[in-house]
């Protein structure tokens, strides 16, 4: 039903979705936002792989047009009135941005008119934008570029553990479902003993709690203390 | 003093400062009161259109400029480099900024929902915009165009930039959502 748009350059979620929008001629309404939420949604999935920089921003829009598109297929679902106007705000926002992304296109034509102006300061002397210290040698950079290339190393390697930890949580998930599938009921303190590390332990417990609100697994415990029992749903 | 010889004393006083100068400075050298000051600058203004040298007037500070229309013989003369062109990204940022100010980066992100940080401080360096104070709120940082802003895009008045309810109006907001029956 829905066509595909492809669009090549956003800056940002809601320049995103004003393109897909208006690739489909719609007007900015809350019904044609749940229209184009599937494209927009397919568009953050490759941008969690190439380009993850600002996801967290177009995850915020994600949710209100799952919001959006919720109440376009069941209008009597009750959401919350917050959620509920924090998501209708998203036509008035695009509109806010659409008026300035229209006055951005005047400041382009100024731009690309090259009529540009210039103070007393302009001097021929003034204008060497870049002047390099003698002792800035090759060598003096590469080697000041490989202590700086050392030190990155330490930060780069922090983001790449915590994405190790969501990746297990998943797995943990898969584990427990297909462990459940075979027995029909299994114990927290079962599940721990294979544990390896403390974060294994913590994963381990989350992906209980994660099955549980999913509703694949009830919990139940006869006193405080005592072990958990893990059955299926 | 008469308003020809209050003009004559500002283009002075501005031509042997080569930094910009503040409404408040002018009020100081000259013994005048800010809003007659303010009456001239507007005639400057006006009246140097056509002339080799502008006064750009932005956020209450003055400074005489090249005229934008001499760009390509003062280029030559001075073996200048045009300034780069803007990306997309940044003219978006400066649109909000050049119609808002003064803005927080709060509300800058607001309005692009999306992570401004890094385009505010680019034209942060290229001298597009500066921080100023806030007069409510002093943890808060809000930002302003500038006359290098002025002078990029060949501005020789703060009138020259389009009216902003004139350019947008066929983008009509309707009333807020909760004064209206649900849309869908």
């Amino acid at each position: 039903m829905s066509v595909k748009i492809k669009v090549e350059q956003f800056e940002g979620p809601l320049d995103l979705l004003l393109q897909l929008i208006e690739g489909q001629e719609l007007d900015v309404t809350a019904m044609s936002l749940a229209n184009v939420t599937e494209q927009f949604l397919d568009y953050v999935k490759q941008l969690e792989e190439k380009n993850p920089t600002h996801l967290a921003d177009f995850l915020v829009i994600a949710a209100k047009l799952l919001v959006i598109k919720s109440k376009a297929l069941l209008p009597n679902l009750d959401l919350g009135i917050e959620e509920e106007e924090s998501a209708m705000d998203l036509t008035h926002q695009l509109l806010v941005y659409k008026k300035y992304k229209e006055a951005a296109k005047y400041l382009r034509r100024f731009d690309l008119r090259r009529h540009q102006s210039w103070t007393r300061e302009s001097d021929f002397n003034d204008r060497v934008t870049f002047v390099p210290d003698s002792a800035a040698t090759p060598d003096a950079l590469a080697n000041s570029i490989r202590v700086l290339a050392n030190e990155l190393k330490e930060i780069v390697r922090l983001p790449q553990q915590i994405l190790a930890e969501v990746v297990s949580i998943t797995e943990k998930i898969e584990h427990i479902q297909r462990l459940i599938a075979e027995q029909v009921e299994t114990s927290l303190s079962s599940l721990i003993k294979e544990a390896k590390s403390k974060t294994e332990v913590i994963v381990t417990f989350l992906a209980v709690l994660e099955l549980t609100k999913q509703r694949i697994v009830s919990l139940e415990q006869n006193k405080l203390f005592e072990d958990i029992m893990i059955k299926r749903t | 003093m008469d308003a020809n010889t209050l003009k004559s004393q500002i283009l002075s006083i501005l031509f042997v400062s080569s930094k910009p100068v503040s409404l408040k400075e002018l009020e100081d050298a000259l013994d005048t009161d800010a809003g007659l000051i303010r009456e001239a600058v507007g005639l400057i203004v006006s009246d140097n259109h056509q002339s080799g040298i502008i006064l750009l007037a932005s956020n209450d500070r003055l400074q005489l400029a090249t005229n934008p229309d001499n760009s390509p013989s003062v280029k030559k003369f001075l073996a200048l480099e045009m300034r780069e062109k803007l990306s997309d990204a940044a003219l978006e940022t400066l649109a909000v900024i050049a119609y808002r100010q003064p803005v927080s980066k709060a509300e800058i992100e607001n309005i692009r929902g999306v992570n401004s940080q890094y385009t505010i401080r680019h034209l942060m360096i290229r001298g597009l915009i500066e921080k100023t104070g806030s007069t409510t709120d002093r943890r808060v940082q809000l930002y302003k165009t500038t006359h290098e802003f002025m002078m990029h895009m060949g501005l020789k008045d703060s009138k020259d930039l389009p009216d902003f309810e004139e350019i947008t109006k066929h983008i009509e907001i309707p009333a807020p959502p909760s004064e209206q029956p649900p849309a869908i």
